[in-house]
């Protein structure tokens, strides 16, 4: 049971996100790439929040984010971007897949904690 | 077909770059232009690209996988260096060539709209001996010293298809990272 998924397919940010999280009392689980993703919030309901990167082999976060809404059909849960790239052509993308934000690497986790424990309802 | 400015605002954004991915939290660093190529000593390198259709440049950055190294990008990542596998060592240095070109990308979006990045790739060093067989208009080597770590290198070669001019100023580049942007 988590309330964060972090998914990234480096194991650097994946434990610089999710040891930050977990430091703050977040419940955090962990994805390597989109697909992996994907499972992981299917087999796990109490997701609240998805924060991943972009750009990742097999699966990237945008059409993960996409799938999330047309193939698991889950409109609930807030998704949100945290990658280098910072195109606009991309955030549009994002916007019409649904996601609720997007933040620009490097992670400052500071900065976004309190609305991150607001989108969870910690 | 590269205008000086150009050149001058490809190293200065590279060096930016630089300094938000490669030098730990408070700590002193000061980034060097090399005059001259040398033989760098370090045995791998990790390379990127980042592309328009009016250029492509590369990024390398010269890496031994010893202690001393591992013991920077431990620090650079807030991990015990002591939990540190292999594979997380790698991936730590891989992102961070990927951070730092990431910024770089994403600065350059602001001259050049339509641009994309790789993914890094971990390469022996000694393949940086042909980087003049691609007829680069620009190649700077640059080195990074910091309290407490090994000199790294890194060389910037960029291959222009076109006439290139745009200038970048020290004072315009801020930094928006890590704040969230929420729709």
């Amino acid at each position: 049971m988590a309330q964060i998924l972090v998914v990234d397919d480096s194991s650097t940010v994946r434990a610089e996100v999710g040891d930050f999280l977990k430091k703050n009392g977040l419940d955090v689980a962990l994805a390597v790439d989109g697909r992996d993703g994907l499972t992981k919030l299917k087999g796990d309901p109490s997701i609240k929040l998805v924060v991943s990167d972009v750009n990742m082999p097999n699966m990237d976060g945008l059409t993960m984010a996409e799938k999330i809404r047309s193939e698991l059909g889950n409109a609930a849960v807030n998704i949100i971007m945290l990658t280098t790239e910072n195109s606009p052509i991309m955030k549009e993308r994002g916007k019409a897949a649904g996601i609720k934000g997007w933040i620009v690497k490097p992670f400052k986790g500071d900065a976004v904690l309190a609305t991150f424990k607001k989108l969870v309802g910690a | 077909m590269l205008s000086q400015s150009a050149k001058d605002g490809f190293d200065l954004l590279l060096t930016q770059s630089l300094k938000n991915s490669l030098v730990p939290s408070g700590t002193e660093a000061q980034i060097l232009t090399l005059t001259e190529s040398a033989d760098f000593p370090e045995k791998q390198m990790v390379v990127l690209t980042v592309s328009s259709y009016l250029f492509r440049l590369m990024v390398m950055f010269y890496f031994s996988p010893n202690d001393a190294t591992r013991s920077h990008f431990a620090r650079l990542n807030n991990v015990d260096e002591a939990e540190m596998s292999e594979q997380t060592f790698m991936d730590a240095i891989a992102e961070s060539g990927n951070l730092c070109c990431g910024i770089l990308n994403r600065d350059l979006g602001n001259f050049f709209p339509h641009i994309g990045m790789s993914t890094p790739n971990v390469i022996d060093k000694n393949c940086a001996a042909y980087l003049q067989k691609l007829n680069s208009q620009h190649i700077q080597h640059f080195a990074i010293d910091m309290d407490g770590s090994p000199r790294f290198h890194v060389s910037l070669c960029v291959s222009a298809y076109a006439d290139i001019d745009f200038s970048v100023s020290a004072e315009e580049l801020g930094s928006d990272t890590g704040e969230l942007e929420l729709f």
